[in-house]
């Protein structure tokens, strides 16, 4: 079972989770098989290594559940190939849409709150686990803009499509706390309105500050403290094991700052799996 | 069309139309920014001799991305760029376009011997004959010929290798051939003599492409 805190697997930092020196709460690796379908030299030797020595979880960039393109049934095809050879328990992607007809856009970008997105993503979704034969989990991105026609609130919208498809639901605690500073709402308000019981996964990392007071979910920043903040308040929700990724995507500082910043989260993340554990166990022994 | 298909569509245009074409989206120029710093930046990468920022934005435009894979986004500007280029930059297009997909090429594992004249020729599998009409790998002057540009199996780096006779020899696309008729074609077209010296240099440069994991030998 994959829990615990995880790494995405990326080239700058490959090494040091292969010869030794990564941390010991460092438990998984996530892959984007983007990066691996179809592709020879050092990202499929980097894969193999990674397949030795960690569990690995899989993350999509392209499927876009909210896309009214087809799925390229090539890509799918491929995807599931891999993840079948990986035996992962569940696929993630965003609810969002990064194609347009035959054009991707490289990007994840969001969806219209409203009924008609709700219908196409839940569609997508069935056809998704039928075509790929494993659990989707579904992340909601970081947006910069409110798409027009937006009536629903968007924890509102996550939840209905949630209930509706039966998807898991891979929640960004950056991608939140971005969202809750520029669009001015209640970070821990919005977790709390979510289908917690439906999260398999979490995923964190660091944004940039604009001067302009923008946050952009860059992941290629350190996690700033009222993230680490929110991520202690999601876990105490969840109150269970799971797997939390650490994202790290660009400006790669030296890897002994993300050996810390793995380290702080794990005594986070084990701090409120053991606050869960005393109270079940004292209500299992006033019982 | 819906109001749905219309949004995602603006976007589209959005993020590649050039700079004078594009739709003015209040609120969603940063996704513009975003989509094409992204792109121009592993472009910059790929094509650090060639890229040119106004042609790679023509690119963008005229062919949006059409692979889930940035890799094959990227690869495709090469041969878009080269319509509208001439002399060394024709050649160093070529070469950075060779470069960055040499070094994504699976590896096959293939059997291969001892060279065998009746047998078959194994070639790595992530060989790419790439024609040239300037060096671009040493001084830059004009001069026709065949870049040999791939990655051995245990080298994610990519190579690359002029080797002229053997560039001829693996140039009639003819795997199904034994050696023996693939160097009796490469004399017939009159690249070397052939005689005895003509097959020494053959042979002396055939062993050299095996030394440097170009050609692997023969099907056993």
């Amino acid at each position: 079972m994959c829990e615990g805190i995880g790494l995405g697997l990326r080239s700058p930092i490959a090494a040091p989770l292969f010869d030794g020196t990564a941390p010991q709460a460092l438990r998984w690796l996530e892959i984007h098989p983007e990066n691996y379908l179809s592709r020879g030299g050092r990202y499929a030797a980097q894969l193999a290594q990674a397949r030795e020595r960690y569990p690995l979880l899989t993350h999509g960039l392209t499927m876009g559940f909210g896309a009214l393109a087809p799925f390229d049934a090539s890509y799918l095809r491929s995807l599931r190939a891999l993840l079948h050879e990986l035996r992962v328990p569940w696929h993630s992607d965003h609810l969002c849409f990064a194609q347009v007809d035959d054009v991707y856009l490289h990007d994840l970008l969001p969806l219209p709150l409203h009924e008609e997105a709700i219908a196409l993503a839940v569609q997508r979704i069935h056809e998704a686990q039928d075509a790929l034969h494993v659990p989707i989990a579904l992340e909601p991105i970081s947006w910069y803009a409110r798409p027009p026609d937006s009536p629903l609130d968007e924890a509102e919208f996550i939840g209905e499509i949630v209930a509706r498809s039966g998807a898991k639901l891979l929640l960004d605690v950056n991608n939140v706390y971005v969202n809750a500073m520029n669009h001015g709402f209640d970070a821990r308000g919005f977790i709390d309105k979510l289908p917690l019981d439906q999260v398999v996964q979490l995923h964190i990392a660091g944004h940039h500050l604009r001067p302009d007071g923008r946050r952009i979910d860059t992941h290629a920043a350190a996690i700033s403290d009222p993230v680490y903040e929110l991520f202690d308040y999601t876990m105490r929700k969840l109150a269970r094991p799971l797997p939390v990724l650490l994202e790290r995507d660009d400006e790669f500082p030296p890897f002994a700052e993300l050996a810390q910043e793995i380290e702080r989260l794990d005594v986070i993340y084990r701090g409120a799996l053991a606050g869960f554990r005393s109270r079940a166990e004292k209500a299992r022994a006033s019982t | 069309m819906s109001t749905l298909a219309a949004y995602q569509r603006a976007m589209v245009s959005l993020a590649f139309a050039e700079d004078d074409a594009r739709p003015h989206i209040p609120g969603f120029e940063l996704y513009r920014d975003m989509i094409r710093a992204r792109l121009f930046a592993m472009a910059k990468v790929a094509y650090e001799r060639s890229f040119d920022a106004h042609c790679f934005a023509r690119y963008l435009a005229d062919r949006p991305p059409a692979s889930p894979f940035i890799r094959e986004v990227i690869a495709g500007f090469g041969p878009y760029a080269e319509r509208e280029a001439s002399g060394l930059r024709v050649s160093l297009l070529r070469f950075e376009t060779a470069k960055w997909q040499v070094a994504s090429l699976p590896y096959p594992a293939s059997e291969a011997g001892e060279l065998d004249f009746e047998a078959r020729l194994v070639v790595n599998p992530t060989l790419l004959r790439v024609p040239l009409e300037h060096v671009v790998t040493e001084d830059e002057r004009a001069e026709a010929h065949i870049l040999l540009v791939y990655r051995r199996p245990d080298d994610h780096g990519v190579l690359w290798s002029r080797l002229p006779r053997v560039a001829a020899l693996l140039a009639d696309e003819a795997p199904k051939q034994k050696l023996s008729e693939r160097v009796a074609a490469y004399f017939a077209r009159g690249v070397d003599t052939a005689d005895e010296a003509g097959l020494t240099r053959l042979a002396d440069e055939l062993m050299l492409a095996v030394e440097r994991g170009i050609v692997l030998g023969t099907e056993l």
